[in-house]
């Protein structure tokens, strides 16, 4: 797959990201230290290409908060391959950010 | 709920969200809208109400909702995509639904794009493309110039000038020199071949940047020197370079060729090199021998080119030349009073005297482009009156007025392409044609073909005439008036008139262009008609042609060459077939052979004469009856003319005239001008024949028989040709030919073996090709505009079939309404005929070098092709207008 040696490193940060359970847009964001302008349109075409799908939140959970449902990203089979290949490379990226503990999880812990 | 809404209104990170999402594609834009404002809400409820916030936190909001504009920004190629593959899968179905209406569109510009192509590949290949040579544009041909028009001329080199060019000239990184190359007998081995041989200096190679691919090439010892004790210049071929293409064809690609011996010419040679593939500098030569140099000041027989320094303009060089040429003035005295140099880059002095020709016709090709665009561009205006309705129910759906001129331009941008595919296979077809077609004097026609650039033209073509043609009707169709289309009958009206308008200047446009084309090709047929109608001042028919070569090495003396002919000429005469066999040194519009003009010295004059000028030929006895020249007074040459009889020549009519032109030129005596000539008195005097072009105006030429020639011309007689008249097909006798000529000498190959008629049509080649490509082009461009003038007064007819039923109602006959139509069709024509005869009068100059005995403005070709234009307009008008006449007035009127 050619998508996966042409990963940026922002890319790498951000399939880390979400591979360490920060799902959301903001979340990783907060996380990866990247501005809106740079994650929002890498999270676009790591879904063009496969590397991550997206979801929308349960309604049921956003309407008890009286917000619209967040939209959450997961790793693909070939995004978490893209990103073990990224690790080789970015070999510090693993010890970048801690895995979300799951009682802190911002969406269940609301929900 | 309503509170918390209420109270989004004022914050302006989730307003800066709704004024982005603007800007986000229409289908993407909720889910975008919804995404982005969940994170900022959840993240303002994590935090704390908007209200509450800290300055920082809110500093925090707005700066991450701001960067939702690079979001936004991002997607904006899916809005393009998406409305593309919209507007593309209708463009599918638009065309898909009327095939009949696409077929024919696509078919036109097929036809238009792949002339285009075909010509634009020819002109790529010849004009464009870089010479095969590394860093070809510093190669540079230089030439000596006589000062005072140094721009103009192209003069030969003398090997003095050469070799001091070569050692001082610091501007070039290399210089080289060479004689041409010319036909030449490769003998040893097996059947004897007819080569190419290119007389060249060792540098050629390295200024050329080209090595051998098999041996080595010259050393500096076996070419270059000046020899300064020989006149007749042999250098002694000792080593020979091979083609690539020979060595494959006649030595079997033989690896182990290097060392072994081949006779070029009879001498002995040793191959020591190999070409690589393709490379066959100069003209087309199979094998490369060391040129020998002259170190005379007055023999310039040299071609000199040149490799620039990096950084050296060619004008530097230039002038670095003209210095150390004019330092060597002084002992150059008798060949150029003050000498020039003059540096042309090589591609330049190759093509340059082509690229006239060749962009003559992409010009005109390109009219039939434009005809084949405004023909399309007339069907898609009155289909779009057809589509008015769907456009005005587009309108009234939202669709703004860019995005309806987007769609329809999608769509022809869909039929451009189309048409620019089929006319890509169209144009491979042409090209096949025009190469097997084209005569061979256009230099590099073998890097023709339809390389990446080519194909990049024509996507760029088929792109440029999708919106060329697409663009009115597009602009007509989106600037209707919804209310008066959408309702019923509206639509005939509104619009109607521009659109007319438009329709007509588009025919008016076809029309001024065909003429032109036609035209063009009315003067080059004319031309080619005069050319054919030449008088030849001899008979072609039955006569065959046929050429031979004594190499030096077997047959170095004149005496030895005289005799061979002697010997073939009796053989010849044997055979009950031939009515009279012949040869002369260069046949009359033949290609071969020496071909010496010079200056006449009549007995008894001071000084010389003007006028004493002529073509001196050596013949055979029985030459003027194998050709049909006309022996007009005196006698003809016979077997008692020896060399040791008193020297004898014939003139030609021309000459006689020009010479004595009151009196009778038998008995006087001339000089023909060599040095070690004695007087020669002429004892006959022969009808004018054309020599050298058939559009010479006069040929004046001086005859003496082979015979006579002085042992010191051997040269004269090295080329020879046959000119052999029979009583059977003269094809036939070639196999006799060769077998007379094998019983005499077995090693000695023929060539150049035709007919006489076959010589002649080489001849007209040129402007036959000429004149068959334009001529194709405007009868293509002809049936496109008739089709066009066709096209819009059929669809006038069907408009007016309303009007037409009340003019029959109101009594108007068959005639009256035939006369309507016609009319309506010929203000167009007329129109265009004037427009068109004016650019003609300004464009048809550039054919002034094509042409012969026809002026470019020739009246009557003028006239009769803007006749034969008319009838054909008047016939695409009168199909629609005898439709006209048989409308029923009941069912024009009712219809309504």
């Amino acid at each position: 797959m050619d998508k996966k040696s042409y990963l940026s490193h922002s890319e790498a940060v951000i399939l880390q990201a979400i591979a360490s359970s920060y799902k959301y847009g903001f979340d990783i964001m907060d996380i990866s230290g990247l501005p809106s302008g740079t994650v929002y349109p890498a999270l676009r075409r790591l879904e063009e290409t496969g590397l991550v799908e997206s979801r929308w939140e349960k309604e049921g959970v956003a309407q008890r908060a009286q917000r619209p449902s967040r939209k959450y990203y997961e790793l693909t089979r070939v995004g978490k391959e893209a990103l073990a290949e990224a690790l080789k490379r970015y070999r510090l990226l693993d010890r970048l950010m801690p895995r979300v503990p799951r009682s802190v999880k911002p969406s269940t812990e609301r929900g | 709920m309503s509170d918390r809404r209420s109270k989004n209104i004022l914050k302006p990170h989730l307003w800066l969200i709704r004024i982005i999402g603007v800007f986000v594609p229409r289908r993407l834009r909720a889910d975008w809208k919804q995404e982005w404002q969940a994170e900022l809400q959840y993240r303002e409820l994590m935090l704390a109400d908007w209200d509450k916030l800290i300055w920082s936190a809110k500093l925090d909001l707005i700066r991450r909702s701001l960067g939702a504009f690079w979001d936004a920004l991002w997607l904006q190629p899916r809005r393009l995509e998406d409305e593309m593959f919209q507007d593309l899968s209708y463009g599918v179905r638009m065309l898909l639904k009327r095939p009949a209406f696409s077929a024919v569109v696509i078919l036109v510009l097929a036809l238009g794009i792949g002339a285009t192509t075909a010509i634009f590949s020819v002109v790529n290949g010849v004009l464009l493309r870089p010479l095969p040579y590394p860093e070809p544009d510093r190669l540079m041909t230089v030439f000596s110039a006589p000062e005072k028009d140094s721009a103009m001329s192209i003069n030969t080199v003398t090997g003095p000038d050469y070799v001091e060019w070569r050692n001082q000239c610091h501007s070039c990184a290399e210089m080289a020199a060479h004689t041409g190359a010319q036909p030449g007998n490769l003998t040893g081995g097996a059947e004897p071949d007819r080569v190419r041989v290119g007389r060249v200096t060792g540098s050629l190679f390295a200024t050329l940047g080209v090595q051998p691919i098999l041996g080595r090439a010259f050393l500096p010892e076996e070419t270059g020197r000046l020899l300064f004790n020989s006149d007749s210049a042999t250098t002694g071929n000792t080593a020979v370079i091979l083609s690539y293409g020979l060595w494959q064809r006649r030595f079997g690609a033989d690896q182990a060729i290097i060392g072994k011996t081949v006779k070029v010419e009879g001498d002995p040679c040793a191959v020591i090199g190999v070409m690589p593939e393709g490379f066959n500098y100069p003209d087309e030569a199979d094998v490369w021998l060391p040129v020998a140099l002259n170190p005379k000041r007055n023999n310039a027989y040299l071609h000199v080119i040149a490799r620039l320094q990096s950084g050296v303009t060619p004008a530097q060089a230039q002038a670095e030349l003209t210095t150390i040429a004019r330092r060597a003035a002084p002992e150059a005295a008798d060949n150029n009073q003050a000498p020039g140099v003059n540096v042309v880059p090589l591609q330049e002095h190759l093509v340059g005297n082509v690229r006239p020709s060749l962009l003559i016709f992409l010009g005109a090709v390109s009219f039939v482009l434009l005809i084949a665009c405004a023909n399309v561009a007339n069907l898609l205006l009155a289909r779009a009156a057809t589509r008015q309705k769907e456009m005005a129910i587009r309108a009234a759906l939202g669709a703004g007025r860019s995005r309806i001129v987007r769609q329809l331009l999608t769509e022809s941008l869909l039929i451009g392409l189309l048409g620019g595919g089929l006319g890509l296979l169209l144009a491979f077809g042409i090209l096949n044609l025009l190469l097997a077609a084209a005569p061979q004097e256009i230099p590099r026609l073998n890097s023709v073909g339809i390389d990446r650039w080519v194909l990049g033209f024509t996507l760029l073509l088929s792109a440029v005439t999708g919106i060329t043609f697409g663009f009115a009707p597009a602009l007509q169709c989106s600037k209707l008036d919804l209310n008066s289309t959408l309702k019923e009958g509206g639509a005939q009206m509104i619009g109607g008139i521009a659109r007319h308008r438009l329709r007509g200047l588009l025919v008016v446009a076809e029309v001024s262009m065909a003429l032109m084309l036609l035209i063009g090709a009315g003067l080059l047929l004319k031309s080619f008609t005069r050319l054919r109608e030449t008088r030849l001042g001899f008979n072609p028919g039955h006569v065959l042609s046929a050429s031979l070569t004594l190499p030096d090495a077997d047959y170095p003396t004149t005496a030895e060459v005289k005799a061979y002919y002697q010997q073939v000429l009796t053989r010849l005469a044997d055979h009950p077939e031939v009515q009279a066999a012949s040869i002369v040194n260069a046949l009359p519009l033949g290609k071969n052979g020496a071909r010496i003009q010079g200056d006449l010295m009549v007995e008894g004059d001071a000084e010389h004469r003007p006028g004493a000028f002529a073509g001196k030929l050596a013949i055979s006895p029985e030459y003027f009856r194998a050709l049909g020249i006309p022996l007009l007074k005196g006698r003809e040459f016979n077997e008692r003319d020896t060399a040791d009889s008193p020297g004898v020549l014939i003139i030609s009519e021309a000459l006689a005239r020009r010479l004595w032109p009151d009196g009778d030129a038998l008995g006087k005596r001339l000089n023909i001008g060599f040095s070690g000539e004695t007087w020669r008195e002429v004892v006959g005097v022969a009808g004018d024949a054309k020599q050298q072009e058939l559009g010479e105006r006069s040929s004046p030429a001086v005859y003496q028989p082979y015979s006579q020639v002085l042992d010191s011309r051997r040269w004269m007689l090295g080329d020879l040709t046959f000119a052999i008249r029979t009583t059977i097909e003269p094809q036939t006798f070639a196999e006799t030919l060769r077998s007379d000529l094998q019983a005499v000498d077995k090693q000695l190959p023929l060539y150049d073996v035709a007919p006489m008629e076959q010589v002649i049509a080489r001849k007209v080649a040129d402007p036959r090709f000429y004149m068959l490509l334009l001529g194709s082009f405007s009868a293509l461009a002809l049936i496109l505009a008739a089709a066009g003038i066709y096209g819009v007064i059929s669809y006038a007819v069907t408009e007016r079939t309303h009007e037409i039923g009340i003019r029959v109602a109101l009594g108007a006959m068959a005639g009256d309404v035939l006369k309507l139509v016609i009319t309506q069709g010929m203000k167009l024509v007329l129109a265009g005929l004037a427009i068109g005869l004016g650019g003609a009068f300004a464009l048809t100059r550039v054919l002034t070098g094509l042409v012969y005995q026809v002026s470019v403005t020739d009246p009557i070709t003028f006239t009769v092709i803007s006749l034969l234009l008319v009838a054909v307009a008047v016939l695409a008008c009168y199909f629609p207008a005898r439709r006209a006449t048989k409308v029923d007035p009941m069912v024009a009127l009712r219809c309504e």
